[in-house]
């Protein structure tokens, strides 16, 4: 909740489906009015899709979870241009 | 291998290629289709054993059956690359478990003489059951065959479905692939069971037996179904296990004997008509030294070279996470006699191994049975004990209800260790990590984990004995740590709180488990870029106790 309450935007990353660990923050969050007063809120999770063999680091840039990637839904979130990141 | 000459296997690509072959061009073509899978596995690396024992029984089904209009399903689907070879995937068997590449499992997507795609074990008499009632209800015609190990029927599952299958009676092939080996060698009464069945009758020789029945062609149109069922049981001894269930039982014979397996699997075809178990002897690793000789049969191997066996593995500074979670484990039962183990047939999968050579008596193999491991585990708490349940991920789902029901509605303190969180690379979707936290987290009076390094994961093992006031449990990635220093010992974290790592101003990320290092990254990459702050934490997750509890345990 403090985190929440002095920063502009909470962004949570998980190795693991949806309705894991983001969507217990959420759900915390709404309760608690926090995006009543306008918390921009991301959640990283594995996408809606069962993501085929490679190696883990590869599908892991499939899911969307690598360092360049999380570093682009940051900027994105504070509505920075991500031109030249690969999203 | 750049010598591997396989003169006959190059003329065939799919199984109706087999059907001008004679008994001895099989045996030919089943020789070289050995040393092609041998070949293939040493560029991929992946399920060797399983495979190699099963190159004679993958040969004379596809001589005898009618894929893909009978549907053969091969249970776990571990040892199918000699089938792969054989159903027009042989051009792509070097990209076995490879990104794009075939799959290291049967898969419905990749091919029509894969009916029923696998990867966790004990469903294949089910799926062949299922097949053989659509065709009886006028869906797809043809025959179901289900391949299992004798580690697979080992589980629940394959034994529901053998007393469903006895019960509706239709014609239904179950061939079982005994190979007195799991993963590790297999454990528990079934396993004993089955030895005894051929210490018994050591290994029948069934060619003259079953040259005989079809020297009594042509049946059986027009003979009673009785009759030909009685026939079948004749070249069978013992197996009441299985008679009891409704089957007839037919064998052992040697698996790796084509003279046998072709005119028992014709026979059966032909007379078969009702359900039919047909016990068949093989030797994980056949054929190939290096893997007979391994520990584990050359279950699951790295890329390796053929002539000496000797496998290519990559160097690391870091222990995987598997390791520390049992070294620490040990620790801490040193210290703490209530201290049990519990794994589902992967002693070694699991680093269980090193508590099993530590305490012996503490810990339970208990076979291919994540649910019986899940409730029995719960009883081991209730009965005071401090029960660690080591599961993949992937494998926790067959136990769900028992996590539910057995655990959590009784808040029992089973301790969940949670290995292969998360991605897992070669094994794929039907392996991927990807679901315990949101199954396991929104279950009421459960903490839930996940260690961010290697470190923190040696403080949850400590943090799981302590907790004693219900369930808790903690999920790690397949591999290597991340080299971070470690404690001489556990000392249990506080439950609810997160750890910040860097502070910023604008933007929080938190991170719950092993991205940590990922998002670090990304960190820097921002700072470097300036303007933008940020603080990350790792936080420990408690899911919905009673509201304060809950908000506490986020408020960090
Ligand atoms: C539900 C489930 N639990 C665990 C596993 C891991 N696993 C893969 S193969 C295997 C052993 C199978 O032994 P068996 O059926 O005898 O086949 P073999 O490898 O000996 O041919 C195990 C335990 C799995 N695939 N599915």
């Amino acid at each position: 909740m403090q985190l929440a309450a002095g920063h502009e935007a909470l962004i949570t990353v998980e190795e693991g489906a949806v309705g894991g660990f983001g969507s217990h923050v959420a759900q915390l969050l709404a309760d608690e009015g926090v995006f009543d007063r306008g918390l921009k809120y991301r959640s990283m999770v594995l996408p809606d899709i069962f993501i085929d063999q490679a190696s883990p680091e590869a599908m892991y840039r499939v899911a969307g979870m690598e360092a360049a990637q999380i570093e682009a839904k940051v900027l994105a979130v504070l509505g920075v241009a991500v031109v030249g990141l690969r999203a | 291998m750049t010598d591997l000459k396989t003169p006959l296997l190059d003329r065939v690509n799919l199984p109706s290629d087999l059907k001008g072959l004679s008994d001895r061009e099989l045996r030919q073509l089943a020789d070289e289709l050995r040393a092609e899978t041998i070949s293939a596995v040493s560029v991929t690396g992946g399920h060797l054993g399983a495979g190699l024992g099963v190159v004679e029984l993958t040969v004379a089904i596809h001589a005898v059956f009618d894929t893909p209009r009978d549907k053969l399903i091969w249970d776990v689907g571990h040892q199918c690359y000699p089938h792969k070879i054989l159903t027009g995937r042989r051009d792509r068997i070097r990209t076995l478990r490879m990104e794009g590449g075939l799959s290291g499992f049967t898969k419905r997507s990749e091919s029509p003489y894969d009916p029923f795609g696998a990867a966790h074990s004990s469903t294949s008499i089910s799926a062949a059951l299922g097949f053989a009632m659509a065709a009886e209800l006028g869906g797809d015609p043809g025959d179901a065959i289900a391949v299992i190990g004798d580690g697979a029927m080992s589980a629940g599952m394959a034994f529901e479905a053998m007393n469903n299958a006895g019960h509706l009676g239709q014609r239904l092939f179950v061939i079982l692939n005994d190979n007195e080996m799991s993963i590790a060698p297999p454990v528990g009464a079934l396993s004993a069971y089955l030895s005894k069945l051929y210490a018994e009758a050591p290994m029948q020789d069934l060619k003259q037996v079953a040259k005989g029945f079809l020297g009594l062609l042509p049946p059986p149109l027009q003979e009673g179904a009785k009759r030909a069922k009685d026939m079948l049981k004749g070249m069978a001894v013992g197996g009441t296990l299985f008679e009891s269930l409704g089957f007839s039982y037919l064998g052992p014979i040697d698996g790796h004997d084509l003279d046998q397996l072709l005119p028992v699997l014709r026979t059966v075809k032909a007379r078969a008509d009702g359900p039919m178990l047909i016990h068949v002897l093989t030797k994980k690793g056949k054929g190939y030294a290096p893997a007979e000789a391994a520990r584990d049969k050359g279950h699951a191997t790295a890329k390796f070279d053929v002539l000496t066996g000797v496998q290519v593995k990559a160097a690391s500074n870091a222990p995987s996470y598997t390791k520390v979670f049992a070294q620490s484990l040990v620790a801490e039962a040193e210290r703490d006699e209530k201290i049990v183990a519990i794994t589902a047939a992967m002693p070694d999968g699991t680093g269980l191994n090193l508590f099993q050579d530590r305490f012996p008596k503490r810990c339970f193999d208990v076979g291919i049975a994540e649910q019986h491991a899940v409730t029995f585990s719960a009883a081991l708490a209730a009965g005071g004990m401090k029960p660690f349940c080591a599961l993949y991920s992937t494998f926790l789902q067959r136990g769900y209800d028992q996590v539910v029901h057995d655990v959590a509605i009784q808040r029992l303190p089973v301790r969940f260790a949670i290995d292969r969180a998360g991605l897992v690379g070669a094994d794929g979707a039907t392996h991927a990590g990807a679901f315990d936290v949101a199954f396991m987290a929104n279950l009421p009076g459960i903490v839930v984990m996940a260690a961010a390094d290697e470190a923190e994961l040696v403080h949850m093992v400590a943090t799981a004995v302590a907790h004693d006031a219900g369930p808790i449990a903690f999920r790690f990635p397949r591999g290597d740590g991340v080299g971070v220093e470690m404690p001489a010992r556990g000392v249990p974290l506080e439950i609810g709180k997160g750890r910040v790592i860097r502070e910023g101003s604008r933007v929080a990320i938190l991170s719950f488990g092993t991205r940590l290092a990922e998002v670090l990254k990304a960190a820097e990459a921002l700072e470097a870029r300036g303007g933008v702050g940020h603080r990350r934490r790792r936080p420990l997750c408690q899911t919905p106790g009673p509201g304060p509890d809950l908000a506490a345990g986020r408020r960090a």
